[in-house]
């Protein structure tokens, strides 16, 4: 069974990217120096407010929980090969060059995620080692035992959604041959409905709703269960399923999405 | 008798141009569009091991024909059927039996060499390790590939990519292959090393190929049956050397003369052209005419050379791009 899932033909495309990495070497240092540089403005910020207040926890966070958050969040995001394929996808379908792959008997969808997931894989496990080592040394509560199951799956289902609504936008391509605008539209919602840049507990009474949105899983969820900010392991349990319905609606969604794309498709002359 | 195995009935494609001149504001929230039928109610069929030439002008519908024969896009009217599969319906299970070559397109990995493109697609069709071997082995030696194997795709010449194109399309033993323009660009020796070769999987193999080129030695060459397209209608759908013998009406014949002659008043309207310098003379006869015009000019004393030349396909398909097919 396992020598089949490796002689996958799935499975070949991974690894030979993989091969690839070598190449993009400078791409995954750049890839983790960015989250590191956004990381610390954001957190100059939190750091005045801190002081203003005079206090040390704003909304159950200390400040050195918030440097993790923030950390946690930003390396999570680097998983998704989203960005990347976005442009691919864009670029095959503006050049025509989406043919090359559909003469061929694989699933261009998964094929396209395979394909652009080494580098931010990489990058990503690079970056949550560095900020799990941060925490240790800070004194963080680490997740252990049933926490650290909660959080692999909500990072597996974060990743599925990120490249979900990355996906969405690269088949948008079918349609629109310009898709950056939609892109950096999306980037904006999902800096401030995710929780990216403040945790969602801090938005009073709507944080509730908001916690249950498709953004919410992007940043939110893992964060506050890496961190140890949740109200209680089953609402964080709660929390992960909502992740995973949001992730089988978005993918049903993007497959219904890229099937009408491909009858919108008009890829004329030679 | 061979059975048809590609099909295409009553198929029309349509595309959406979208209308210039709504004026900037009008045309930010509404696009009007204009229906354009790329392919018009086209219908022919194709018997296991044809080789067969289809050819027409720059926008005629050629490749629009072959994507819609390799599943990617869909028709907007009639039927298209491969080997039995519904090409866009079953597109998946379809591509394991045919081999597509896009001269301008690469299906080979750019930053990889070029032998982990083909263990890459050894993997996609699923190969067994002894018959991709095998037939790596035979494409090695037939299309010279050995040095080339470790080299990126991008390092590629084109003759060189365009090689390993064909291999790479190939591997999988397809049962029918499609090739749209794969000489463009080519030198002479590359264009026949892929046209001996291509030549060789016909017959050997019985696979039938559908070429689309604008080179017509790759039709004289290698084609023996040849649809013609043109502003998406099929004019033509018959054999090559039928449509020369249609428009051969006759032969060119070219005489050079040693020196300044006086031509007969008779045979003035049958001058095509005249190469003062080399006083060479070429003369547009009918095929009848051709052995008696040929005695009076020789007759004429001091000729230096002859030849006589048949129309080829460029300039019957010349003809045909100027003035229309006529029945």
């Amino acid at each position: 069974m396992a020598v089949r899932l490796f002689k996958n033909k799935y499975s070949i495309i991974f690894l030979t990217q993989i091969k690839n990495l070598l190449a993009y070497r400078m791409n995954i240092m750049l890839k983790l120096v960015r989250p590191l540089l956004m990381t610390g403005a954001v957190a100059a910020l939190w750091h005045v407010l801190f002081r203003i207040k005079g206090d040390n926890n704003i909304g159950g966070f200390t400040y050195e929980s918030f440097i993790i958050y923030l950390l946690t969040v930003r390396f999570i995001a680097v998983f998704s090969p989203g960005g990347a394929s976005i442009q691919e996808m864009n670029e095959e379908i503006r050049t025509g060059n989406i043919t090359m792959r559909l003469v061929r008997p694989m699933h261009y969808m998964l094929w396209l995620f395979l394909r652009n997931l080494p580098v931010p894989l990489t990058s990503g496990v690079l970056g949550l080692s560095m900020v799990a080592l941060l925490a240790y040394f800070l004194g963080a509560d680490l997740p252990t035992g049933y926490r650290s199951v909660l959080f692999f799956f909500s990072v597996f289902a974060t990743v599925l959604i990120q490249y979900a609504f990355y996906q969405g936008i690269g088949i948008l391509s079918f349609w629109i041959y310009e898709i950056n605008s939609i892109e950096r539209l999306y980037k904006s919602s999902s800096t401030l409905l995710s929780g990216e840049f403040v945790p969602l507990a801090l938005f009073g009474t709507g944080s509730l709703f908001l916690q249950f949105t498709p953004f919410a899983a992007l940043a939110h969820i893992p964060g506050t269960i890496f961190t140890n900010n949740i109200v209680s392991l089953e609402v964080a349990t709660w929390q992960v399923v909502s992740q995973y319905v949001w992730a089988i609606i978005m993918w049903g969604g993007l497959i219904k999405l890229y099937s009408m794309g491909l009858k919108k498709f008009e890829a004329q002359g030679g | 008798m061979s059975q048809p195995i590609i099909q295409l009935n009553n198929v029309t494609k349509t595309f959406k141009v979208p209308l210039k001149g709504q004026g900037l504001i009008k045309s930010l929230f509404i696009r009007k569009h204009k229906p354009v039928d790329v392919i018009n109610d086209i219908s022919f069929s194709v018997n296991e091991g044809e080789f067969i030439g289809y050819i027409g002008p720059n926008g005629a519908g050629k490749s629009t024909t072959i994507k819609l024969l390799t599943g990617i896009l869909y028709p907007t009217s009639g039927d298209v059927s491969v080997l039995g599969y519904n090409p866009y319906e079953d597109r998946y299970n379809y591509t394991y039996h045919i081999g597509v070559v896009f001269g301008q397109r690469s299906l080979l990995e750019f930053d990889i060499p070029v032998i982990d493109s083909f263990l890459l697609y050894k993997s996609i069709y699923e190969l067994e390790d002894d018959k991709y071997q095998a037939r790596l082995d035979r494409f090695t030696k037939a299309l010279d590939l050995k040095d080339l194997y470790h080299i990126p795709v991008r390092k590629l010449s084109l003759g060189q990519r365009m090689r390993c194109e064909i291999a790479a399309s190939l591997l999988h033993e397809p049962r029918v292959i499609f090739l749209d323009e794969p000489t463009i660009g080519l030198d002479a020796l590359a264009k026949q090393e892929i046209r001996h070769f291509l030549k060789e999987v016909n017959t050997q193999e019985q696979v039938t190929i559908m070429l689309t080129t604008h080179d017509m030695d790759d039709i004289e060459t290698l084609c023996e049956r040849i649809i013609f397209i043109n502003e998406g209608t099929i004019i033509y759908d018959g054999k090559l050397d039928q449509l020369k013998q249609k428009y051969a009406t006759g032969k060119d014949i070219e005489i050079s003369f040693k020196s300044q002659i006086d031509i007969p008043e008779k045979l003035l309207p049958l001058l095509k052209d005249v190469n003062e310098k080399t006083l060479t003379y070429t003369f547009a006869v009918s095929y009848s005419q051709a052995v008696e015009i040929l005695s009076k000019l020789l007759a004429l004393g001091n000729a230096t050379d002859v030849s006589i030349h048949e129309p080829d396909l460029e300039e019957v398909v010349k003809l045909i791009y100027q003035y229309g097919y006529n029945e």
